[in-house]
């Protein structure tokens, strides 16, 4: 079996290839890609599905890669293909998700507007606010944060146009600044 | 003046969306130049960018916050019959921590190591003092038989040289049984007799043997071998006395036994589990360490000890979240011990020092191996390799986070 370090020097491509050669092949390739995309397609879930899910689904986004790679599937981007499995997967299991209770996060948002602004409760209000945008912003602001992709990988992932990408990455931002501005004018106060 | 779009690319953009795109990198240069000019004139566009800059971090937060726990990843691998290969998850160990049974090992590896080297250090310190101190091994102590009534006596080296002569007697015929307590090599010059007259030992040019029967005419030429043996018996004492004297001035610890208070400093850290993405400046008074000591012996101390240092780590707060966090104070009692000096390499004195105590996050162990300086009795200076394992709990489960790193500094005695 390769050792860790050796595997760190495998590219992306590399690894997905492994998935598909022995055992020992696949289980050194697909821990080493696990490595590097599990918490970043375990935010995605999160933040896209909530806490409550994240975790089966996201098993499933894996299961279903590493049988894509098993099968040698051609992937031209492994990081790109992943987080395109994680949108469908998704989206499927969001067909049958309620709606975020808006209600209550409002209250969060105001109730805690007595509070002194802390990077904490910034952290929890800006994944709630991500909570109320649009699904395409959602998905779309979800991607850029969690996969650290380019406007023009996630383009290619999403499979819109880059302007597409970038207007529902800037409308995103700009709605959660406008969620969070009662927060920021406290802390200016 | 406020500025209400700017044309880029033949779309028109707001400052609050440049700055959204300058912070995802999606500016070329060119573009940012024009942002900053913006943001240089304009205070509330400063006040955006804060904001921007804030909304960044807690999304970047929340991605590191959201590694998924060991269960899960071990439940993946279980349903995907993929053997989970320990190397291959170092970085979500390194993040979350490693498991707390790596604590135990970690701590044994450290005695280990510092068992190891203080056995070889010993015993580079035993050739040394063989090599250069042999005489030291002359007995003190030497039990004399007197007569037939075998009267066990124990005599030092002064009273036997003293008392020889006056043992002989024409009535009781003196025979000498010398045991030498604990020594070796110490037989030169001196002849060991039986009780039943036959030499156990003769060794060196003063070698003499006596009769358990010796007529009077004898009895002057007896003695005068005796009082010839009594000096080089002396003669050897005195040499080995004075070297024992000498030698006890070289190997003798030489330090004033008391409470000592040490402070060092803690630099150069390699961290396992670094996570200077999210980490927060460190405080003032950062990786220091404080020791109060108490000298057992010249080898055992016992101690105290309050420090804090750098020690990156996502804790997990009572509500379930991570939150980053750049140091670690934490207390403890310490054990060191304390090999002598070695002459040959300027009086440096290794150490080795564990350390078991508490943080506010779980419990930490520490282990030093290094070597001091005494530049006065009461002061000494000290360099070491210092490792550090802390253990804390995520998601339910004990994780421990490593650190090896040098530490330096100097020590008071009062």
């Amino acid at each position: 079996m390769k050792s860790n370090n050796t595997l760190k020097t495998y590219s992306d491509d590399e690894l997905f290839t492994m998935l598909g050669g022995t055992k020992t092949e696949s289980d050194c390739g697909f821990g080493e890609l696990y490595r590097r995309y599990s918490y970043r397609i375990f935010g995605y879930c999160r933040r896209i599905i909530g806490d409550d899910k994240a975790e089966d689904v996201c098993q499933e986004i894996f299961l279903s890669f590493l049988d894509h790679g098993r099968k040698q599937t051609t992937v031209c981007n492994v990081g790109s293909y992943l987080f395109r499995i994680a949108q469908n997967k998704t989206r499927r299991f969001k067909r049958e998700e309620t709606k975020v209770a808006l209600d209550e996060f409002k209250e969060e948002l105001y109730s805690a507007e007595n509070h002194n602004y802390e990077q904490k409760e910034l952290n929890q209000l800006v994944v709630n606010a991500l909570a109320l945008l649009p699904e395409d912003q959602r998905e779309t602001l979800a991607l850029q944060v969690y996969s650290g992709m380019s406007y023009k990988d996630i383009a290619a992932v999403r499979q819109v146009p880059i302007n597409t990408v970038k207007s529902h990455i800037l409308r995103a931002k700009k709605q959660i600044r406008a969620i969070l501005l009662p927060f920021f004018q406290s802390e200016s106060k | 003046m406020t500025i209400n779009t700017i044309i880029m690319d033949n779309y028109h953009y707001t400052p609050s969306e440049l700055i959204d795109l300058a912070l995802d990198c999606e500016l070329d240069t060119s573009q940012a130049t024009t942002l900053f000019e913006l943001l240089s004139r304009d205070n509330s566009l400063q006040v955006e960018f804060r904001q921007a800059v804030a909304i960044r971090r807690a999304l970047s937060n929340d991605v590191i916050a959201s590694i998924p726990s060991l269960e899960f990843t071990n439940n993946l691998f279980q349903r995907a019959g993929v053997e989970l290969p320990v190397e291959a998850t170092s970085s979500i160990t390194a993040q979350s921590g490693l498991k707390w049974s790596s604590l135990a090992g970690t701590a044994i590896v450290f005695l280990g190591i510092g068992l190891i080297i203080s056995l070889l250090l010993n015993r580079f310190y035993d050739v040394q003092t063989k090599l250069s101190n042999f005489p030291v091994f002359l007995p003190k102590i030497y039990t004399m038989y007197v007569g037939k009534e075998k009267t066990l006596t124990s005599y030092n080296n002064s009273r036997l040289l003293n008392n020889t002569e006056n043992t002989l007697s024409p009535f009781h015929t003196p025979t000498y049984h010398h045991i030498q307590k604990a020594s070796k090599g110490t037989t030169d010059g001196i002849t060991i007799l039986s009780e039943n007259n036959e030499t156990e030992q003769s060794v060196g040019p003063a070698s003499v043997e006596i009769s358990t029967i010796v007529p009077q005419s004898k009895l002057k030429t007896i003695s005068n071998k005796i009082i010839g043996v009594k000096e080089e018996l002396s003669r050897l004492l005195m040499i080995d006395y004075s070297k024992i004297s000498e030698d006890k001035s070289n190997t003798s610890l030489n330090i004033d036994k008391g409470i000592s208070l040490q402070i060092r400093g803690i630099f150069g850290g390699m961290l396992f589990n670094n996570q200077s993405s999210v980490v927060p400046s460190p405080p003032l008074m950062n990786n220091l360490g404080v020791t109060l000591k108490y000298d057992l012996n010249e080898n055992h101390t016992i101690g105290i000890e309050v420090g804090q240092e750098s020690f990156p780590s996502m804790i997990e707060t009572s509500d379930g979240r991570l939150q980053p966090t750049s140091t670690i104070a934490w207390t403890g009692i310490i054990y060191q011990y304390s090999l002598p000096k070695i002459n040959k390499l300027g009086n440096l004195r290794p150490f080795i020092q564990t350390v078991s105590g508490g943080t506010g996050f779980g419990p930490i162990a520490k282990g030093i191996i290094g070597v001091s300086l005494p530049i006065k009795n009461k002061m000494s200076f000290f360099t070491a390799a210092e490792g550090t394992v802390m253990g804390y709990r995520y998601h339910s489960n004990w994780y421990s986070a490593q650190k090896i790193s040098f530490c330096t500094g100097m020590m008071l005695t009062f």
